[in-house]
C-alpha cells in the first residue's frame, strides 16, 4: 500500500468539505429565467400566518430533477439566505429570529430559484405573515400509529415551538409499552396538567407543580375510565366522559376504520377530595354523551349528545348535538337543564364533537362530521368556530381541507389554535396552527415547521391530539415512570 | 504486510465503508426485520453453507464478509503489537475481546437465545432457511417455485402449507392442489390482533390483498409496522403503497411512495409506480387489481374471512381466487351443506362452474348424502369418471388406495385447517 503523507491527507480533506459546501450550499443563481408561478414548496407556507416567535419555516422544493436550489427571505431591510441542499432550505435559527422580530405585524416575502438541467430559475415569491401575537411556546402530542387498533412504542413528546427541540414526557420504555392517552393542561398552564397511562399499574398521571399524582378517577359502575377529560378553570375539577369504544372497519376502502361508542357518560372529579359528581342529563341511558369541556369562566359544561341507538346498523345516524349545561364551580353542582347550542338536525354535516372555547370566552371551536365520534377517520370532517356573543358560526373554510381536520386546543392568547388536519395524505394527522385575529378571522394555517425539511416524508406517526403550553413541563418522563410503577393509584368514590 | 499507521488507518476506512454498506442495506432489505429481531448486526456466518437465498441477494452475503474484516483486523492487530512494542497483555486483551464477541455472537444465534426467532417458532436453522425461501419466493411472484420449494421441504409448516395453497390460488390450481400437501393451510380462519406473531400478520397481509380487500390488507400491513422493530417494515411499506395505489387514494400512496423513494432498494420501484409517471406494467398491474377490490360500503366488527370472502364476489363475481377461497374453507371445515349453497349461489346461478375433481367429489357426498335424483346428479355431476369412482369408493370406504381426494379427506384426515 502507497505511503500516505499526513498532510495531504489533511489537505484533501479540507478541500472535499469545502466543496461539498460550496456545492450544497453556496451556488447563487446566475443567468436566471423568471417564471410566473409559485413553487411547489413542502410544506405549504405560502401566505400563511405565523407567529413572531415561531421556530424557522424550513421547507422543501418539490421538483424533479432539481439540482440545486437557492432560497432567500426578506423584509424591512433584513435578508437571509437558507443553508440549501438539492431540494431542503434550512434557515438558521438566529438569522431567522431576526428577521421575524423586525417583520413583526408585516410580511416577508420568500424567493425561490431552483437549477434544473443545468438552468436557473427563479419563481415568482411568496409572502408569509408575521403576526406579532405569540403563540405558547410548547406543544405536546402523541406519536402513535394512525391505526389506533393496536398499538406499540407510544410516546407523549413536548416540542419547544420557538426552537426544534423535543422530549418525551411519557415513553414506552419505562411504563411498560402501555398505552397513553392524551396531555391536557389546564389554561395552558404547565404547572397543572395530566396524561393517562391504560392498564394494570396505570391511571389518570396528574402533575402539580411537578408533584405526580396517580389517579384511579372510576367508579365501580362506569363503563370505562376517563376517556376525553378537561380541567376547570380553578384547577379543582376535572370533566371527563366513560365511553365504551367499538373499533369497527368499513369494506369501502375509503373510508377505512370507524369507531363508535355503544355506552358513554360524563362524570365530573374533584381532585381535591377524591369525589366523583354524577348527574342524570350527563349520564342518561337513553343518550350518548362525551367531550366535555368547561367554559373558561367555569359556569357551564359544553360536551356532544345523541339519542342511543341500536349499532351498527344506525351508525350513520348517530348523530351527536353541541350542548351546555351549567356548572357551579364553587359547589361543583351541576344544573338540571340541557341547552342544545348546536344541533345536529340543523348542521350540514350533522355530528359534533371536541368543542373547546377560547380562553377569552368568545369563540367555541368544534368538529362537525357526518356522523359518529371519531372524526380523526372521517374525511369530511372539518372545524367549525362560532361566535358566543352572535352566536355566529364561521366554516372556516380557509382553514379546512379535504381530509380529516380536527382535535384542536387553543393558545392561551386566544389567537392562535392548533389541530391535527391529515390534509397531506389523508393518514398521518400532523400539527397545523392558525391564527385568529381580533375581529375573530381565521388564517391560512401552517404545519409545524422541522428542523428537516424532509421529517414528515420519512415520518410514520401521527402527531395525535396537539395541546398548547404556556410553558415547558416540569416534569420528566422518569417521574411518570416512578408513579407507574412506584405508587398506588388514589382512588375516587360517587 | 503494512508499514505504518496510515495503512492500518486505511484497512479500517475500507472496512468501515463495507459495514456502512451493510447497514445501509439492512435497512433496506426487504427480509431486515428478521436481522433487527435478532438484535443483531451481522448475519449468521454458518448460513453460509446452506443458505437459500445467499446466492440471490447481497446484503448478507456483504454483512457476513464484513464481519469475516473486522475478524480479520481485529485478529492482526495483537500481532503487530507484539511485534512492533512487546506489549503481550494489551495483545492479549484485544484477543480476549475478539474471542468474546464471538462467543457472544455465537450465543445469539444459539438455541439458548429464545429471542432468535427460528426458536420462537420452534424451528431449526434449516428449516427456517427453508421456510424463508417459500415466503421470499411469493413475495417476488414466483408462484412455482414457491409451490417446488413447499413440495421439497423436509418438514412442512403452516407457513409453507399457507404460501404452497396461495402460490396454487394465483394460478388458479388451489382447489386442484390443497389436497395434495399437508398442512392444509389457508388462512382463512385466522384473526389477527396485539397477540398474533408478527409472520402469521405477515401472511395474513398477503392473503387479503391477493384476494382484493385493500382494507383489511392495509389493516394488516400497518399492524406489522406496529409491531416491528422501530415500528417500521419496508415490506409492509411497500404494500401499503400498493394498497393505495390499487384503492386509487393518491394522497396516501404519494406518502408511502415518498418514503419509499428515500431508500436506495425501493426507490426505483417507487418511481415506477408514482402515479402520472407509472410505467405500463404497474399500471396495468394496478388496474388489472383494482377490478377484484371490495365495492360494499359495510361496516365489520371483526376479521370474519368468509364475510370478506362473500363481500368480494359480491363485488366481482368474476374473483376467482376469492371463489376458491371460499369454497375450499368450506371443504377443509367438512360443511358440504355450506358448499352446497356457496356453489349453488356463486357458480351455478352466475352461470360460473368452477370444473374441478374437488368439487365434483365434494359434490357427490352432498347429492349422495341428501339421496337426490338423477337428474340432479347429472346436473351437477360433469366428470363421468367422479361418479364411477365414488361408487368404487363407497365399496371400500376409508382405503388408502383413495388417498389425495376428497372423499377419503372427509372420512379420515383430520382438519387441520385451525382457527388461529
Amino acid at each position: 500500500m502507497k505511503h500516505l503523507d499526513r498532510h495531504v491527507i489533511l489537505e484533501h480533506t479540507i478541500v472535499a468539505i469545502m466543496l461539498l459546501i460550496v456545492v450544497a450550499c453556496g451556488e447563487k443563481p446566475s443567468e436566471v429565467t423568471k417564471v410566473d408561478k409559485e413553487p411547489t414548496i413542502y410544506p405549504d407556507y405560502s401566505g400563511v400566518t405565523v407567529p413572531v416567535n415561531i421556530a424557522p419555516l424550513n421547507f422543501m422544493v418539490r421538483e424533479d430533477q432539481s439540482s440545486a436550489i437557492y432560497v432567500v427571505a426578506k423584509g424591512n431591510g433584513v435578508e437571509i439566505v437558507a443553508d440549501c441542499t438539492r431540494e431542503e432550505a434550512i434557515f438558521d435559527i438566529r438569522d431567522w429570529k431576526k428577521l421575524l422580530s423586525s417583520n413583526a405585524g408585516s410580511d416577508i416575502t420568500i424567493t425561490v430559484d431552483v437549477k434544473t438541467e443545468g438552468q436557473w430559475k427563479e419563481y415568482k415569491p411568496f409572502s408569509i405573515r408575521i403576526s406579532s401575537d405569540s403563540i405558547d411556546s410548547y406543544l405536546t402530542y402523541r406519536l402513535i400509529e394512525p391505526d389506533y387498533e393496536v398499538f406499540s412504542r407510544l410516546q407523549i413528546k413536548e416540542r419547544c415551538v420557538e426552537d426544534f427541540s423535543e422530549r418525551s414526557i411519557c415513553d414506552y420504555k419505562s411504563v411498560g409499552n402501555r398505552c397513553m392517552n392524551c396531555h391536557t393542561y389546564s389554561n395552558q398552564d404547565p404547572n397543572l396538567s395530566f396524561l393517562y397511562v391504560r392498564g394494570q399499574g396505570g391511571g389518570m398521571m396528574l402533575n402539580q407543580n411537578g408533584n405526580i399524582r396517580k389517579l384511579n378517577v372510576k367508579a365501580a359502575d362506569m363503563v370505562s375510565g376517563a376517556v376525553y377529560a378537561q380541567f376547570s378553570p380553578n384547577g379543582r375539577w376535572i370533566v371527563f366522559s366513560t365511553n365504551k369504544i367499538i373499533p369497527a372497519f368499513h369494506a369501502a376502502p375509503s373510508k377505512r376504520l370507524e369507531v363508535f361508542d355503544t355506552k358513554s357518560d360524563i362524570y365530573i372529579a374533584d381532585i381535591v377530595n377524591n369525589k366523583i359528581i354524577s348527574n342524570p342529563i350527563l349520564e342518561d341511558s337513553t343518550r350518548l354523551e362525551t367531550f366535555p369541556t368547561f367554559s373558561p369562566d367555569g359556569k357551564s359544561i359544553y360536551y356532544c349528545s345523541a339519542e342511543r341507538l341500536p349499532m351498527v346498523s344506525n351508525l350513520d345516524s348517530l348523530q351527536y348535538d353541541l350542548c351546555r349545561i351549567s356548572f357551579d364551580e364553587a359547589t361543583g353542582v351541576v344544573g338540571d337543564y340541557r341547552e342544545v347550542i348546536v344541533s345536529s338536525q340543523k348542521n350540514e354535516k350533522n355530528s359534533v364533537c371536541h368543542p373547546r372555547v377560547s380562553p377569552d370566552g368568545k369563540y367555541l371551536l368544534y368538529t362537525v362530521a357526518n356522523y359518529g365520534t371519531f372524526p380523526i377517520w372521517h374525511p369530511e370532517s372539518d372545524l367549525q368556530m362560532m361566535e358566543l356573543g352572535s352566536g355566529e358560526t364561521d366554516t372556516l373554510g380557509v382553514v379546512n381541507s379535504a381530509k380529516s381536520d380536527t382535535y384542536h386546543s387553543w393558545s392561551s392568547n386566544s389567537r392562535w389554535f392548533v389541530f391535527a388536519s391529515k390534509r397531506d395524505d389523508g393518514m398521518y394527522g400532523k400539527p397545523y396552527f392558525c391564527h385568529v385575529d381580533e375581529r375573530g378571522k381565521a388564517s391560512k394555517p401552517f404545519l409545524l415547521p422541522q428542523e428537516r425539511a424532509t421529517f414528515y416524508d420519512k415520518n410514520l406517526k401521527s402527531f395525535n391530539a396537539p395541546e398548547l403550553g404556556k410553558g415547558a413541563l416540569p416534569f420528566t418522563a422518569e417521574d411518570i415512570a416512578k408513579a407507574f410503577k412506584k405508587t398506588t393509584a388514589e382512588s375516587f368514590s360517587l | 504486510m503494512l508499514k505504518n499507521k496510515y495503512e492500518y488507518i486505511a484497512i479500517g476506512v475500507v472496512a468501515f465503508v463495507i459495514i456502512a454498506i451493510c447497514v445501509f442495506l439492512e435497512v433496506c432489505y426487504p427480509y431486515h426485520y428478521y436481522w433487527q429481531e435478532q438484535n443483531a448486526l451481522f448475519s449468521d456466518i454458518y448460513t453460509l453453507f446452506g443458505p437459500y437465498y445467499y446466492y440471490k441477494y447481497a446484503g448478507p452475503i456483504l454483512q457476513m464478509l464484513s464481519f469475516l474484516v473486522i475478524l480479520l483486523i481485529l485478529g492482526y492487530v495483537p500481532y503487530i503489537i507484539i511485534r512492533k512494542t512487546g506489549k503481550k497483555v494489551l495483545a492479549n486483551v484485544i484477543i480476549t475481546a475478539v474471542i468474546l464477541s464471538d462467543i457472544y455472537y455465537t450465543y445469539l444465534r444459539s438455541p439458548f437465545n429464545e429471542e432468535y426467532r427460528p426458536y420462537q417458532y420452534g424451528l431449526s436453522h434449516h428449516d427456517f432457511e427453508q421456510t424463508l425461501s417459500v415466503e421470499t419466493e411469493y413475495y417476488f411472484g414466483n408462484y412455482r417455485k414457491v409451490i417446488d420449494n413447499a413440495m421439497k421441504a423436509d418438514n412442512p409448516n403452516i407457513v409453507m402449507g399457507f404460501y404452497y395453497n396461495l402460490a396454487n390460488a394465483q394460478l388458479g390450481l388451489l382447489p386442484d392442489n390443497i389436497l395434495k400437501y399437508d398442512p392444509k393451510e389457508l388462512g382463512t380462519l385466522w384473526k389477527i390482533g396485539e397477540d398474533t406473531p408478527i409472520a402469521v400478520i405477515n401472511m395474513m397481509n398477503d392473503l387479503y390483498y391477493a384476494l382484493g380487500d385493500m382494507v383489511y390488507a392495509e389493516r394488516a400491513a400497518m399492524m406489522s409496522c406496529v409491531f416491528s422493530p422501530n415500528n417500521k417494515n419496508m415490506k409492509m411499506l411497500k404494500r401499503l403503497a400498493e394498497v393505495n395505489l390499487v384503492s386509487a387514494d393518491t394522497l396516501a400512496a404519494m406518502k408511502y411512495l415518498r418514503y419509499l423513494a428515500y431508500t436506495p432498494i425501493y426507490s426505483k420501484w417507487a418511481k415506477e409506480h408514482t402515479p402520472g409517471k407509472m410505467k405500463d406494467g404497474a399500471r396495468l398491474s394496478i388496474e388489472t387489481k383494482r377490478k377484484y377490490i371490495n365495492k360494499q360500503d359495510t361496516l365489520r366488527l371483526g376479521d370474519n374471512c368468509r364475510t370478506i370472502l362473500i363481500e368480494l364476489l359480491e363485488s366481482n363475481p368474476d374473483n376467482e381466487l376469492a371463489l376458491d377461497y371460499l369454497l375450499c374453507t368450506d371443504l377443509m371445515l367438512k360443511e358440504i351443506g355450506t358448499f352446497k349453497d356457496d356453489y349453488d349461489h356463486y357458480c351455478m346461478q352466475r352461470g360460473n362452474i368452477r370444473l374441478s375433481v374437488l368439487y365434483q367429489q365434494a359434490l357427490a357426498i352432498f347429492l349422495a348424502g341428501t339421496e337426490a335424483p338423477k337428474e340432479e346428479w347429472e346436473r351437477y355431476i360433469s366428470m363421468p369418471d367422479v361418479v364411477q369412482e365414488f361408487r368404487q369408493y363407497n365399496s371400500h370406504r376409508g382405503s388408502e388406495a383413495f388417498k389425495g381426494t376428497y372423499w377419503y379427506y372427509f372420512d379420515k384426515e383430520d382438519n387441520n385447517t385451525k382457527r388461529r
